[in-house]
């Protein structure tokens, strides 16, 4: 059976034009940047290169950005390098209730460090407030960490209103751009950020790498501590091609995103509009127009979330879910709390993300794959009063 | 997000794609259900238990593929056990049927094991309580007469929830099919006008239907008393029910008047009530009474009898005025009062009536095709003497507000308990008992 892959943004295909780029750097250009000879010299340059594309994709300057691991790594590098070198400033953060768990969890770590950290509540649509975010400020405020957009419920926030603010204010501006990045522009000069986060899989490009744009004069302390490599701030010997990968995908992204943004878009709307249209007591979670191109979030009412993948899987469609049941917290997903879902509502969820592979056959195959699903289950559901 | 692995044998699969025994029970013996939507898990099981033993069960989970699979493994575990052994079944037992759990599901099976606990608690609590489960031909409300008092006491009872059946042995609306049924009714506040008894008829049938009440047109022979139940016979069988109603209404009284009963059948011309109207096309019709029915069957009449003569043996009729106003303007109706019916006179069909001026205590003759006698109406109790219901003076039955006669759990209502013969007041009535029979029955 040939799946239908929409969990892209758990994991996404790479671009074989990404792969093709890679290959030469597992094969044979195997030096390390460091090195004084051809090779060396040759891996040196792709770095540079990649540098370039990523910072390209962003409207940034090649020496501002560093590479990591990922995503996590690098708004773990963002917060706490960022807090501790402020922290004689003051020692107050404030974050959103949309944050992925890196930030999150970093955020709590950081309280236990000592730092005050305060979280500002988003509304029905996942939407972040700016005069909310701007009430907290205090003169003890160092960092403000708030996401582009949310690769759950798919709401893009009003990042350049709070960047004003915070310029306004001498805050560092911290923005998760990783559902973002590669699916709508971003430009950290217009939109006044200080640090930015990216990861490599969410643009087509390889797992376990991603990178960070710190802006000129916004020092940073370095988390992992060796050989100095990426301005002292990530040590490490470079995964060359990883990052020649990432480069290629920025590259990729920066041409081709708005022409794959309009064709996912048009998917995403047809499976909201159909899945809505016909299956009772289902609704859209997150923002219904400020949202990624390829996020289609959903609920349904009196059935569960792990049982939805499930039978999804059983006939060939691959999803996600913010249930509590697939979760080793057995906690529903604090994002669909934060929009003030009840927790039996939050279970419910169905979370459809897309490449921009994905065709209109596909998305034919879930529309009449989902109502299946959707029905066999509220027929076994003693919260469905059958109809 | 941060998903788990999730390894699931091919067993715990299997029970989540074909799960097994899903559904309610109609008449369920026990339902235990557990869990809580908030936590994400949520399931119920029912049972049906005979001589101790699971003869059915069935689940509805809300929940995981876990959930889902472990509830319908527990109940094909449960099935044909007996309640102890039932009672035995852990959750590691279901973990174990399924070939295994990943550690952090196992709270899903310990939610099987529990609900299935429940059902089997509340089971042997509704026993302690002596809540006898109704079998088929048992109820909670069974109301004898399917007239307008009958049908209302049928559908509110069924409407408030109480197993409900009602026995008609003629047509459904009783009284309501032979007066007239095609003219619209004229003292029901709210519908005068509105509604014609056969369309009334029609509305309430469906009412009760729809409320679910069991519609039985038979006709019972027999009723008794058995312990906490009455029981009531009928050619198909004998049932039983916690409360009686009975809304048998009244008939018509025979005058004894001779030729009453020569022509009282076959269409013989004597009619004591005019359920088919269109019978008297073109006939010369008399018609014999006292009181409302003998008038408005005139105004039914009018229009379809050739001519109608509205006799009564009083000075005038024990009705409103503006009902004899009606009456004087219609010209084809003629009016004799202080006269008396003394025979019916024809072959083998009515064709004179012979009556007696009592004011100048002379003879009458007329010449018609159909007497009509709108007669008095007395309560047809003869099913029920053998009850021992008591009477009032006038040989109703006697009731309380609550409409309760005299014997625990036996209401009556409609013509059976008084004179006043009115659609609303049977209704109001019938709904008056399934007020009570719902308090006795329900609320504790």
């Amino acid at each position: 059976m040939n799946i239908v892959y929409m969990d892209n943004a758990s994991g996404a295909p790479v671009d074989k034009r990404v792969i093709e780029a890679m290959l030469p750097y597992f094969e044979t250009q195997v030096g390390n940047p460091a090195s004084l000879h051809t090779s060396g010299i040759n891996a040196r340059r792709a770095l540079k290169q990649s540098r370039e594309s990523v910072a390209n994709l962003i409207g940034a300057q090649s020496k501002e950005i560093i590479f990591t691991s990922g995503g996590t790594e690098s708004n773990n590098i963002a917060l706490r390098g960022a807090a501790h070198r402020k922290k004689k400033k003051g020692n107050h953060i404030i974050t959103t209730a949309i944050e992925h768990m890196s930030v999150v969890n970093t955020c709590k770590d950081l309280q236990r460090e000592g730092f005050e950290v305060t979280t500002v509540p988003i509304d029905k649509d996942g939407l972040v407030d700016p005069k909310r975010i701007e009430h907290e400020i205090t003169d003890q405020t160092i960092l403000i960490s708030c996401m582009y957009a949310n690769g759950e419920i798919g709401t893009i926030q009003p990042i350049a209103e709070i960047g004003t603010i915070a310029r306004d204010r001498d805050i560092v501006f911290h923005v998760d751009a990783i559902a973002a990045a590669g699916k709508i522009p971003i430009d950290v000069q217009r939109d006044n950020i200080d640090l930015l986060s990216i990861s490599a899989n969410d643009l087509y490009g390889p797992k376990g790498v991603g990178a960070l744009y710190a802006r000129t004069g916004v020092p940073l302390r370095p988390v992992m501590t060796g050989g100095g490599q990426e301005k002292g701030l990530r040590s490490g010997s470079e995964n060359i091609p990883g990052i020649v990968g990432m480069g290629k995908a920025c590259e990729l992204a920066k041409l081709e995103m708005g022409t794959y943004a309009d064709k996912m878009e048009k998917l995403r709307e047809k499976l909201i509009e159909e899945i809505l249209g016909n299956i009772k007591y289902a609704y859209l979670t997150g923002h219904p127009t400020r949202r990624l191109p390829n996020i289609v979030s959903l609920r349904f009412s009196f059935i569960e979330g792990e049982s939805i993948i499930m039978s999804l899987s059983d006939l060939g469609i691959e999803a996600s879910t913010g249930s509590a049941c697939s979760v080793k917290t057995l906690e529903p997903s604090s994002v669909l709390i934060a929009i003030g879902l009840r927790h039996e509502e939050a279970h419910g969820s169905l979370l459809l993300s897309l490449n921009k592979w994905n065709t209109d056959e596909e998305v034919d195959k879930v529309l009449e794959s989902v109502p299946i699903v959707v029905d066999r289950l509220r027929a076994l559901s003693p919260l469905y009063q059958g109809e | 997000m941060i998903i788990m692995e999730i390894e699931y044998s091919e067993k715990v699969k299997d029970h989540f794609r074909n799960p097994r025994n899903v559904g309610t029970i109609k008449d369920a013996d026990a339902i235990g259900r557990v869990g809580n939507p908030v936590c994400g898990d949520l399931m119920e099981i029912q049972l049906k238990v005979e001589k101790n033993i699971i003869k059915d069960i069935k689940f509805k989970t809300f929940g995981c593929a876990s959930a889902i699979a472990t509830s319908s493994m527990i109940t094909e575990m449960a099935m044909g056990k007996t309640l102890e052994e039932a009672l035995e079944i852990t959750r590691q037992d279901v973990a174990d049927e399924l070939e295994g759990l990943p550690p952090v599901k196992m709270h899903c099976s310990n939610l099987a094991a529990d609900a299935l606990h429940a059902a089997i608690g509340d089971y042997i609590e509704k026993q302690k309580q002596g809540i006898t489960k109704l079998g088929e031909n048992e109820y909670e409300v069974a109301v004898i007469g399917g007239g307008a008092a009958g049908l209302a006491a049928a559908s509110m009872s069924s409407y408030v929830g109480l197993k409900t059946v009602i026995f008609e042995s003629d047509s459904w609306g009783g009284l309501l099919n032979k007066f007239c049924p095609e003219k619209l009714i004229e003292n029901y506040p709210g519908l005068s006008d509105k509604i014609t008894p056969r369309e009334l008829t029609e509305s309430m049938l469906a009412d009760a239907k729809e409320q679910e009440a069991d519609l039985k047109n038979e006709y019972v022979n027999d009723v008794g008393i058995d312990g906490e139940f009455k029981t009531l016979t009928t050619d198909s069988g004998t049932y039983k029910a916690k409360k009686l109603v009975l809304a048998s209404g009244s008939s018509p009284v025979k005058t004894g008047i001779p030729g009453e009963e020569k022509f009282g059948q076959n269409d013989g011309g004597v009619f004591y009530l005019t359920a088919d109207p269109s019978k008297l096309t073109d006939k010369r019709v008399l018609i014999y009474g006292r009181g409302y029915n003998a008038v408005s069957t005139a105004r039914c009449l009018s229009g379809i009898a050739a001519n109608i003569t509205l006799v009564t043996d009083q000075d005038s009729f024990v009705v409103p005025k503006r009902e004899m106003d009606k009456i004087k303007c219609i010209e084809s109706i003629k009016l004799l009062t202080s006269t008396s019916l003394v025979e019916i006179q024809g072959a083998t069909k009515v064709e004179k009536a012979m009556l007696m001026d009592l004011k100048e205590d002379e003879k009458l003759e007329m010449y018609i095709d159909v007497v009509v006698l709108a007669t008095e109406m007395t309560p047809n109790i003869k099913l029920i003497e053998n009850l021992g219901v008591e009477m009032d003076d006038s040989g109703f039955v006697k009731t309380d507000k609550y409409q309760r006669t005299n014997i625990d759990g036996v209401y009556a209502i409609g013509n059976i308990t008084s004179e006043i013969d009115l659609l609303v007041v049977a209704e109001a009535q019938g709904a008056i008992v399934a007020h009570d029979a719902y308090k006795k029955l329900r609320v504790k």
